[in-house]
């Protein structure tokens, strides 16, 4: 099948018609995501899909549904133009879509319609059958990829017999092993039955038959023994293989559970710190005091009155009463005095003793006025201790109360402005904290968002199973390295138990020999080795074949990787049938490819087998892939579209790559970069029809433009 | 096609170590399965027969008859092989 062209009609976000003509070679379809390109590829997958017989309304262009006005209908299709055998064929795949008059949508079933152009006449040809000939499904299998992960197909199980079955002339030895299987069986119970009833030699003859029965027995063990442990490689190598296309998004889970382990601690850690119950702080810590300073002020303020008048009041008493040597109220200036105790009497010995008054910081040498004053106070006041106090002006001490209150709450005055500094470096702390939390939240989210993106690209995984996959992969590895140790044992031991099996023959030969049971027994011995023939020619043929694969493999891996470190394709056979891909230098030695060049191996073992197709068929098949390479450089990148467009293939690469992004997922071309590949192919640009509404689907229409180069 | 399939499995199953070493299998003049089957040696008549006849799913009936022509050639030649 050679394509010539595809047209999309319909479909998902392609609108109304949409051609892409296909070169011979490599046609490159570049759009960004989002832009149509999975729909591409979708478009093709569905194409060939006859195995879905039912039109699906999600297949159907949303922006078509929406003008589709009731009572009228339209056509969801995708066409393909290809020449097969010098004929020119048109194959089309559709399905109708209507809105009767209840706004209601009906969906027919799918049809396929081909017709053969033979140069002189169009006619009809069954599109089914058509397309098994020319494009069949074993060989689609290796021809039409989704991005670099289906590359793995490669490493399923029962790959080889697949592609021996599909591409090797000498497709299946399944019947002829099942036909000697039954001859030799056959054979054996005839010579059997001849020899037992001679005679001569029977008890050895029955004697040796037992042994020959015993062997076979043990051998029927063993051979179940190692069906059971090839089994157990193939499962723990799926299990493996499973893994490793796992392997990345494995690696971002364990990443992300221990950031978000991480995170969680120091959210929980600065959450604690937190102390914002204020309540508590507002009574406990005395919080409820910081707004006292000017009330405590006022208060300071109004006693210091009261005491002032007070005193000035008592001291007029006083000296009214002509009280004797009670002046201790002695006005000052005509002002109410100090009270007694203050200073104290401890304070104005000192400032006696010190020639100074230390309350105003004027110097009072001995004998100067000042100094007398402060000690007749102090003498005053030591006498009011001795003396009996007269009666007293104020019968109660209200004032003098308030006085010493207010003296103690003037010493909290500190501790009361402290407060508010406190209340403020508090809440400062606790917003700090809270804000810390806050970020905290926000990481956590954004690792949970990455988390829930890496297992949307695992669909059926949950994050426990990556991780435990991750813990397990050491025992499947062990596991499988002893499976495949017991193999090893049990070959040898059957080998052993042939070996003797053989003898034992040998032995019951000789005693049926010149007996009429002589020529049964030849018989069975040559049919038994005609069976062992064909098992050995099957196990040649397998290795011819994979070395066939493996020498046009090795030629596709030269050219792809030319001027850079190619290593070798070395193919065989795994058990249970998995084709092993391995990269080995010129020593042998077994190199661990990165991404890139592990995709060059994998599609030129691709192309290997598309070129056995073509071979061995007669068949020319394209290759179509989606995003192949999206792990390299793009340097990478342009060496590699510029190999693939001498490869003598067909190709169609959906891609990404060779777009500029200007910022606000917009992207443009890069032009000068096409340009510089040179390549004879067809280039289109896919991208969204502007503008429109990113909330609404039926806005969205992909528009192919063709780009001169 | 098919003649050209029959004998690349008839010269495959015939280079067999055991076979070559055990019977006469040269079929260096044989240029087709039609001659291999009446060549004359037990061993590549037998061969011949089977790679001609086991195409499709045998039935048993035709298992068996098959068996019986190949066991009893055999089992009549085979002597004057060795």
């Amino acid at each position: 099948m050679k394509i010539k062209k595809i047209s999309i009609e319909n479909f998902r976000s392609y609108y109304r018609i949409n051609t892409f003509a296909i070169s011979d070679g490599l046609t490159l379809i570049i759009g960004a995501n989002g832009e149509g390109k999975t729909n591409f590829y979708r478009a093709v997958v569905w194409f060939f899909a006859d195995n879905i017989k039912m039109g699906k309304e999600h297949d159907v262009s949303r922006k078509a549904l929406s003008v589709l006005p009731e009572g009228s209908s339209i056509k969801v299709c995708v066409s393909f133009t290809f020449d097969h055998n010098e004929f020119e064929y048109y194959v089309e795949r559709y399905f109708t879509v209507s809105r009767d008059f209840d706004n209601k949508l009906i969906i027919s079933k799918i049809e396929y319609k081909a017709n053969k152009n033979d140069g002189v006449q169009c006619y009809p040809v069954d599109a089914i059958r058509l397309l098994d000939n020319c494009f069949n499904s074993s060989i689609r299998n290796y021809s039409i990829l989704a991005g670099e992960e289906d590359l793995h197909k490669l490493n399923e199980p029962d790959t080889v017999s697949l592609l021996i079955r599909n591409f090797s002339s000498l497709k299946s030895f399944e019947y002829y092993n099942k036909f000697l299987e039954f001859a030799s069986t056959q054979s054996q119970k005839a010579a059997d039955n001849v020899a037992s009833k001679n005679a001569k030699n029977k008890k050895q003859f029955e004697r040796t038959q037992a042994r020959i029965d015993s062997i076979n027995r043990n051998i029927a063990i063993l051979e179940q023994d190692l069906k059971d442990e090839k089994k157990k490689v193939t499962d723990y190598t799926t299990q493996i293989n499973n893994l490793a296309e796992k392997k990345d998004a494995i690696e971002l889970m364990k990443d992300i559970r221990e950031k978000l382990e991480t995170l969680k601690k120091k959210r929980l850690e600065a959450n604690s710190r937190i102390r914002d119950n204020y309540s508590i702080k507002l009574l406990d810590d005395l919080w409820i005091l910081c707004g006292m300073k000017p009330i405590l002020e006022k208060f300071s303020e109004k006693v210091g009155k009261f005491s002032k008048d007070r005193r000035k009041a008592e001291s007029t008493y006083q000296r009214e009463q002509g009280a004797r040597g009670l002046q201790k109220l002695q006005l000052v200036g005509g002002k109410a005095p100090l009270p007694l105790y203050t200073p104290s009497s401890k304070d104005l010995k000192e400032m006696l003793k010190d020639e100074i008054c230390k309350v105003c910081g004027r110097p009072a040498p001995k004998g100067s006025p000042e100094w007398h004053y402060m000690e007749d106070k102090l003498n005053l006041y030591l006498e009011s201790l001795n003396i009996k106090e007269p009666e007293e002006f104020f019968k109660h001490h209200y004032i003098q109360e308030l006085d010493k209150r207010e003296t103690i709450l003037n010493n909290e005055m500190a501790f009361i402005t402290g407060l508010n500094e406190e209340i403020k470096n508090v809440i400062e702390f606790n917003d700090a904290r809270k804000a810390e939390v806050a970020k905290y939240d926000k990481n956590i989210e954004a690792e949970e968002e990455n988390e829930r993106k890496v297992l949307a690209q695992v669909p059926g995984a949950t994050a426990q199973t990556l991780l435990n996959s991750y813990t397990n992969i050491s025992n499947w590895f062990e596991n499988r390295s002893n499976a495949e140790r017991n193999i090893i044992r049990i070959e040898r031991e059957l080998e052993q138990l042939n070996a003797q099996l053989d003898e034992q023959n040998e032995i019951k030969s000789k005693i049926a020999k010149d007996s009429p049971a002589t020529m049964y027994i030849l018989a069975h011995q040559a049919i038994s080795r005609i069976k062992e023939a064909f098992k050995n020619a099957e196990n040649r043929n397998k290795r011819d074949f994979i070395e066939h694969l493996n020498a046009v493999a090795n030629e596709y891996l030269a050219k792809l990787n030319i001027d850079d470190f190619k290593g070798i394709v070395r193919l065989s056979e795994g058990i249970g049938g998995i084709l092993s891909i391995r990269l080995i230098d010129e020593k042998g030695i077994i190199i661990e490819p990165n991404k890139a060049l592990e995709t060059t191996m994998y599609m030129s073992v691709l192309f290997a087998v598309s070129q056995l197709n073509e071979d061995k068929l007669g068949n020319e098949s394209p290759l179509i892939f989606d995003a192949p390479t999206s792990s390299f450089t793009s340097g990478k990148e342009d060496d590699f579209y510029r190999v693939i467009d001498k490869v003598d293939k067909q190709i169609i690469i959906v891609t990404k790559s060779f777009l500029k992004d200007q910022g606000n997922n917009n992207y443009i071309l890069d032009i000068d970069r096409i340009n510089k590949l040179k390549i004879k192919g067809d280039i289109y640009r896919i991208e969204k029809l502007k503008p429109f509404n990113d909330k609404e689907l039926s806005t969205i229409q992909t528009i192919i433009t063709k780009i001169p180069h | 096609m098919r003649q050209n399939r029959q004998m690349e499995m008839l010269n495959l199953v015939l280079q067999d170590e055991l076979l070559r070493k055990n019977y006469d299998v040269d079929i260096s003049d044989i240029s087709s399965i039609d001659q291999a089957r009446l060549c004359g040696k037990p061993i590549v008549e037998a061969v011949a027969l089977i790679v001609r006849e086991i195409n499709d799913i045998p039935n048993d009936e035709k298992k068996s008859e098959l068996y019986n022509e190949i066991f009893n050639n055999l089992k009549n030649n085979l002597l004057n092989e060795d």
